[in-house]
């Protein structure tokens, strides 16, 4: 095995109004050909910026130094132009989006083709045929045919294997793939991460996986390097790291994800704060202001990245000065580094849920959308069904959840509920009270106030010309509630949701995105509603924020009695914060009922799939599971009945 | 400004007793007088009104006297700003032509840009037919040779400064500004924000003044501004053709094209109402820059309360 990408020191700074930032302060790893290295961290931990470097496509105002040697020729200090003539023949990229890294206006062939002769001369009729050999070999049926498809022709799974078949075109000594399936549904990423594997193989090559999914590490990467502000802060062999765990933030990070393979209850692990800004650092741990077992130490000087033995016996560096008195299970001293946050048990979940009212029911919920053709006068030539006719009902302290990838037809649900649109053969009641029976205004902004909702993003979903307070007060205006009652509830409600009252009269922006998501939380109870619909509200944030918003939610439900009606793609949080659980696909529930029968016993074939496709954070459990694959394109799970 | 997070439940210590909240206008403000150029501009602007106002009363002639021993005199201690070819004197013309300036190009920017906010802003909340119509209508507005229209008009009604100005909002000024606004709209209309408000059960008026025109605030100020230099300009451009404010009512613009032909001559009689014209336009652009900060929550003063 020889050493195909070495790092060492590796620091990179921009300048910026506010400073100097420093996005990358130090990385130092050795690659070899075969091997494939994760890169975890959070956002703004450099890890994207790492791999930029190593490409050589950072913006000409950034600095860098240290030395990276690829190939046995150092990178740094090269001119564009040599670096083209590098890259070109030993390294590929794979970027995120699969949606913009292809260039609309050029054929799939044209791109593939322009991938193989641009650093080496090559027939044009061989060119083809290797093109049409990578499109085969990246799994494009009629790959013939497929090369003279446009992008737009392609599903955003489909792109991103083209974008794989460019990678491998010139059979590159090293992958750099940041964050290759964070844009794709969870069915597609499997597929994706199987082929990467494939494509590895094939080339030989050295892989560097940059993401934010310790699941993904955990089935792909043989080393993975945390990062954390721009440092690594945790280096190890993947078993290692999992089952080895020392630096605090790698516990952290662990802890703080849901896990869809583990049946019981249990609050997850918030890591408090946020991460530094990356300006004038000071000469201390940068974890030190989050870490629950810092000690005056920890702020004196920042912690080198230092060998370490375990049982594990592999090589193992943390920074973190009481890295030796943590032993394998994250415990220290006899107690866990993180301690276990307590939510409150709900007096609701005593009473049988038949015996509960029902606060949310849906009857033959359907919509459908007109296709319209003609450029005057349109006429309609045929319909789309994006929801079939679906039935369910929530009550009250429970939570339902619906599942499913993009366009299964669940945001179109959530649409439909919170428009309160009447329907032709069916119904929605909130509370009792059937929409169709809305006749006024004064009626509709009466059954408002028992539904609210809380959206994805926790930026947009925040007027940015108002401030907090304005913000969580309106709803209460809108039903008419007096001032001082509002400044009253305003507090109450910043309190509740574990933010300081004082901060009311700020705008959205100067808080954090798990902050911001806290203040649409506060703002969906003003009214004090019955049902919460929660529009994927934790998709948008970071792994430690998440936990602490999902925790939030747990203790909300509980003590407020809501019911909740949440909607997401990620199935591990669907398990640890739903009761009952929809599996939607293709407009219509292939499955529903108790959230543990669900996932511990799926019976219809999509389920199976949906569950064997997310990955674990644990690379023995990860490895070794039986993995369910759905064709790649043209499959019909609907079509296959539930046995 | 060092925001930490707050864990699960926080327990509150003590409730603030005091109700006061730091109110939106008290805030603008707060930030707006922080802007040292806007602060210029208001100080300018200031002068400049109460020169139109107060120059009439403190001068010793009316705008309309003629004073036929003082013929295109330059300025002395008789008459501050020299006097034109008939004896009018320079200085109570330049203020009453600036009082009359300032008062159709107030009107008429914040005409226009009322009109076209809420036309603009309506129609893409509000969607379906009434916006298809009230789009029909901007884009014919588009196509009519609108100054033309305008020429005619303000000659008929015999150079009535009040015609002029409510002719320039409706027939000249807010169809472009709207169509813009319009565009803009469209996408805010999507954001999660006004589906939020919409939720909680606002009304269509109230969202759109509430959040959808607060967020364009921007725009509107810089129309807002445009609005008065256009408008100056526009009524110069009438007056210098002979279509706008007729004797023996006088504005910046007529004062103006008089005082160009006599720009060798008697360069006083240019350069007093182009100088009060400038400044004019100048305040209303530093004014609308330090407007523009203090209500762009991204701008500089970065949320900062």
């Amino acid at each position: 095995m020889s050493t195909v990408l070495s790092v060492r020191d590796l620091k990179v700074s921009f300048p910026s109004e506010a400073g100097r930032v420093d996005a990358v302060r130090g990385v130092s790893f050795d690659l070899e050909a075969g091997k494939t290295l994760g890169i975890v961290g959070e956002s703004g931990s450099g890890k994207s910026v790492t791999s930029l470097a190593i490409m050589g496509l950072l913006d000409d105002n950034a600095k860098i130094s240290g030395s990276i040697m690829f190939d046995g020729k150092e990178l740094i200090g090269k001119s564009d132009k040599q670096l083209s003539v590098i890259r070109g023949n030993g390294m590929a990229m794979v970027f995120q989006d699969p949606l913009t890294s292809l260039t609309p206006v050029f054929t799939i062939g044209d791109q593939l083709i322009e991938a193989l002769t641009v650093h080496r001369s090559m027939p044009k009729k061989q060119a083809w045929a290797r093109a049409v050999e990578l499109l085969q070999l990246v799994g494009i049926p009629e790959a013939e045919r497929r090369m003279k498809a446009f992008p737009h022709e392609f599903s955003g799974g489909m792109r991103q294997r083209v974008v794989i078949a460019i990678a491998m075109a010139n059979d590159p000594k090293l992958i750099i793939a940041d964050e290759p399936t964070t844009a794709l549904d969870v069915t597609i990423q499997a597929q994706i991460l199987e082929l990467m594997d494939k494509a590895q193989e094939e080339t030989g090559a050295a892989m560097m996986i940059i993401t934010h999914d310790m699941g993904v590490v955990a089935k792909t990467a043989d080393d993975v390097l945390v990062m954390y502000a721009g440092k690594p802060v945790e280096q190890a062999p993947v078993r290692e790291l999992f089952y080895r765990t020392r630096m605090p933030y790698s516990i952290g990070l662990l802890g703080a994800i849901p896990r869809v393979d583990k049946t019981e209850k249990v609050p997850l692990i918030p890591i408090k704060g946020n991460p530094p800004l990356l300006i004038n650092l000071p000469d201390a741990c940068p974890f030190a202001a989050r870490c629950p077992i810092a000690i005056d130490a920890c702020l004196q000087r920042e912690p080198e990245l230092l060998p370490i033995t375990t049982e594990g016996h592999t090589n193992h560096s943390v920074a973190c000065i009481r890295a030796n008195d943590i032993d394998d299970d994250g415990m220290i001293g006899g107690l866990p580094v993180y301690p276990v946050p307590e939510i409150p048990e709900s007096p609701l979940t005593r009473t049988p849920r038949e015996e509960r009212p029902i606060t949310l029911e849906a009857v033959n919920l359907s919509k459908s959308f007109p296709l319209m053709k003609g450029a005057l006068f349109k006429r309609k030539v045929g319909e789309v069904h994006a929801v079939k006719g679906i039935s369910f009902d929530v009550r009250q302290g429970e939570t339902l959840a619906i599942v499913g990838e993009s366009g299964s037809g669940k945001t179109t649900t959530l649409l439909q509920i919170m428009d309160l649109v009447p329907q032709e053969n069916g119904d929605i009641r909130i509370g009792g009270k059937s929409v169709a029976d809305i006749k006024n205004r004064t009626e509709e902004r009466e059954l408002r106030r028992d539904l609210q909702i809380v959206f994805q993003d926790p930026m947009g979903a925040l007027d940015p010309r108002m401030t907090v307070w304005d913000i969580i007060a309106e709803p209460m205006f809108a039903i008419g509630m007096s001032k001082d009652d509002a400044f009253d509830r305003v507090e109450e409600l910043m309190g509740l949701v574990g933010l300081d009252p004082a901060h009311s009269d700020r705008f959205p922006q100067a808080f954090s995105g798990g902050q911001r998501q806290r203040i649409g939380i506060a703002r969906a109870l003003a009214t004090n509603p019955k049902v919460v619909v929660l529009d994927e509200p934790v998709s948008a944030l970071d792994v430690s924020i998440q936990a602490g918003v999902i925790n939030l939610l747990d203790e909300l439900k509980s003590k407020l009695g809501l019911s909740y009606l949440f909607v997401a793609h990620d199935l591990a949080v669907v398990r640890h914060i739903a009761d009952r659980v929809a599996v939607m696909y293709k407009g219509s529930f292939v499955e529903h009922g108790d959230v543990d029968q669900v996932f511990d016993d799926p019976q219809h074939p999509y389920t199976k799939a949906l569950l064997s496709a997310i990955p674990i954070p644990d690379p023995d459990i990860e490895r070794t599971r039986e993995r369910i694959i759905l064709p790649v394109e043209g499959f019909d799970a609907s079509a296959v009945a539930a046995n | 400004m060092s925001l930490e997070s707050i864990g699960v439940s926080p327990e509150i210590s003590e409730r603030p007793k005091s109700r006061k909240r730091t109110s939106m206008l008290t805030l603008y403000t707060r930030r707006f007088l922080r802007n040292r150029g806007a602060l210029l501009g208001i100080v300018i602007l200031v002068l400049l009104v109460l020169f139109a106002i107060i120059g009439p009363l403190i001068s010793p002639y009316s705008h309309t006297d003629l004073d036929f021993l003082a013929l295109r005199q330059a300025p002395s201690s008789e008459h501050w700003f020299g006097t034109n070819g008939s004896g009018n004197d320079n200085f109570a013309q330049v203020a009453v032509g600036l009082q009359r300036s300032i008062m159709i190009a107030v009107l008429v920017a914040v005409g226009t840009t009322i009109i076209s906010a809420i036309v603009g802003a309506t129609a893409a909340y509000f969607g379906g037919a009434y916006e298809r119509i009230m789009l029909v209508i901007i884009h014919f507005m588009m196509v009519v040779p609108n100054f033309l229209i305008l020429a005619m008009i303000s000659n008929d009604a015999g150079g009535n400064w009040l015609v002029i100005s409510l002719v320039m909002i409706f027939i000249v000024g807010w169809f472009f500004p709207a169509r813009i606004i319009w565009t803009l709209s469209l996408s805010l209309r999507e954001r999660e924000y006004i589906h939020a408000a919409r939720y909680a059960g606002l009304s269509g008026m109230r969202i759109v003044i509430r959040h959808m025109l607060p967020n364009i605030g921007s725009l509107l100020v810089i129309n807002f501004t445009l609005g008065v230099v256009t408008a100056v300009l526009t009524e110069t451009s009438l007056s210098f053709l002979g279509f706008g404010v007729k004797l023996p009512d006088v504005s910046l613009g007529a004062l103006i094209g008089y005082g160009s032909s006599t720009l060798v001559s008697a360069p006083w009689l240019f350069f007093f109402p182009a100088a009060a014209l400038t400044l004019l336009t100048v305040s209303m652009a530093l004014i609308a820059d330090g407007l523009r900060d203090a209500l762009d929550p991204t701008s500089a003063a970065g949320g900062r309360a």
